[in-house]
């Protein structure tokens, strides 16, 4: 089943980090994991709402043969898009006056991270957390 | 209202107030013979234009107002108008029933939509007041201020404390303040950098700043993310950094009996 969660206003982006914390205890992952899942979740919502204005997260418990369960988070929005997706994924690069680590820091929290982008057309980005 | 009509009307409302509408005191019997003759009126109104004309919109959004209000469930609430359905059934029986059992629908939807949208509008409100908890800034001792952050570190309310903080610096001379991020589920880069720029602006102030209250699970965290906090001083738990504070102001708690004897 996919759950999703509008993100419109800053308060929506608490909205998203409380359903990701919570279908992370519902699955039983430890608390570090819980905490990291939580943290690219704010990381990923915010930036829907600092750059696209609008947009959603969807997520849902995923399956694989080799990875066993997990979670998958996927972030779309209809927004300007991101010019330079490597640039964007530089630590330390920010366009929006932040620390610029939320793209890279939210990789390295998931054990899976894809993002695509179109100029003018919006971007999605997908990450994957195995219960390993 | 035909005669036929009139009596599908009267025994409607009498199926009406089996339903917790009355029965739970919601409306009065002549409150509900009102919104039921506006809700039937509406209905037939609706079947001659085939659209839920505005009057019965009205109506409708009265209905849904009034039970969410008075605790009634959404099915409870849109009961209200879907109850009519055996009584018109009867009534227009040949003669376009289709098109007034999926009028009858829409209304009942309508009603269910009134009474969610009435429902996140408390929910919004209640989410802002939660979000504005003023967070206090607490002389701990001469020289030295405290300020537990309790909840989601979202924008605007940081910049509230930040500023409240600062101000509190420069009126009392504080040296040293301790924040305590204890209460604060999550930290990402957000409220990472504003961690940082906190402590930089008190700096500036001639202040030291020393944050404690980070679990191992956020310590973990920031440091898979790359977030440097290491211009910081932190310390584990709000007692280890009272102790730091005091030190720094050269001052120490000593046990009674000590103090005494010396």
């Amino acid at each position: 089943m996919t759950n999703r969660v509008d993100i419109q206003r800053e308060p929506d982006v608490v909205l998203a980090r409380q359903a990701a914390r919570r279908a992370a205890i519902e699955m039983g992952y430890s608390l570090v994991d819980q905490t990291r899942i939580t943290t690219a979740v704010s990381e990923l919502a915010r930036n829907i709402f600092l750059y696209a204005g609008r947009g959603w997260m969807e997520y849902r418990q995923v399956a694989r043969s080799d990875q066993g369960k997990g979670l998958e988070f996927l972030f779309q929005d209809e927004g300007p898009g991101i010019a330079d997706i490597d640039l964007a994924m530089t630590v330390g690069y920010t366009s929006g006056g932040g620390l610029g680590m939320g793209l890279s820091g939210s990789q390295r929290l998931m054990d899976e991270f894809e993002i695509q982008s179109r100029l003018g057309e919006g971007t999605t980005i997908r990450i994957v957390k195995w219960l390993g | 209202m035909s005669v036929k009509g009139q009596e599908a009307f009267t025994l409607w409302l009498s199926t009406v107030q089996k339903t917790p509408w009355v029965t739970r005191g919601v409306v009065s019997i002549e409150e509900t013979e009102r919104l039921g003759r506006a809700l039937w009126e509406g209905m037939f109104l609706a079947a001659s234009t085939g659209c839920l004309p505005e009057v019965l919109q009205k109506t409708l959004q009265e209905i849904s107002v009034m039970g969410s209000r008075n605790h009634l469930t959404p099915t409870e609430t849109a009961q209200f108008v879907f109850s009519m359905r055996p009584y018109i059934e009867d009534m227009v029986r040949g003669q376009g029933d289709n098109l007034f059992m999926t009028l009858l629908d829409e209304a009942g939807l309508y009603v269910f939509e009134v009474y969610l949208k009435s429902r996140e509008a408390v929910i919004l409100n209640q989410r802002q007041d939660l979000l504005e908890l003023s967070t206090p800034v607490i002389r701990l001792w001469d020289g030295i201020l405290a300020v537990p952050l309790i909840g989601t570190m979202d924008s605007k309310r940081t910049q509230q404390i930040m500023e409240k903080l600062l101000n509190m610096i420069v009126d009392t001379g504080a040296r040293v303040t301790i924040l305590d991020i204890t209460g604060v589920p999550t930290v990402d880069t957000l409220v990472a950098n504003h961690i940082l720029k906190t402590a930089a602006a008190v700096r500036l102030l001639g202040g030291s700043l020393i944050i404690t209250g980070i679990s191992p699970a956020i310590a973990q965290t920031m440091v898979y993310m790359g977030v440097d906090l290491s211009s910081v001083i932190t310390r584990a738990v709000m007692q280890d950094g009272i102790a730091l504070a005091l030190d720094m102001l050269d001052k120490e708690i000593v046990l009674k009996s000590h103090s005494t004897a010396g």
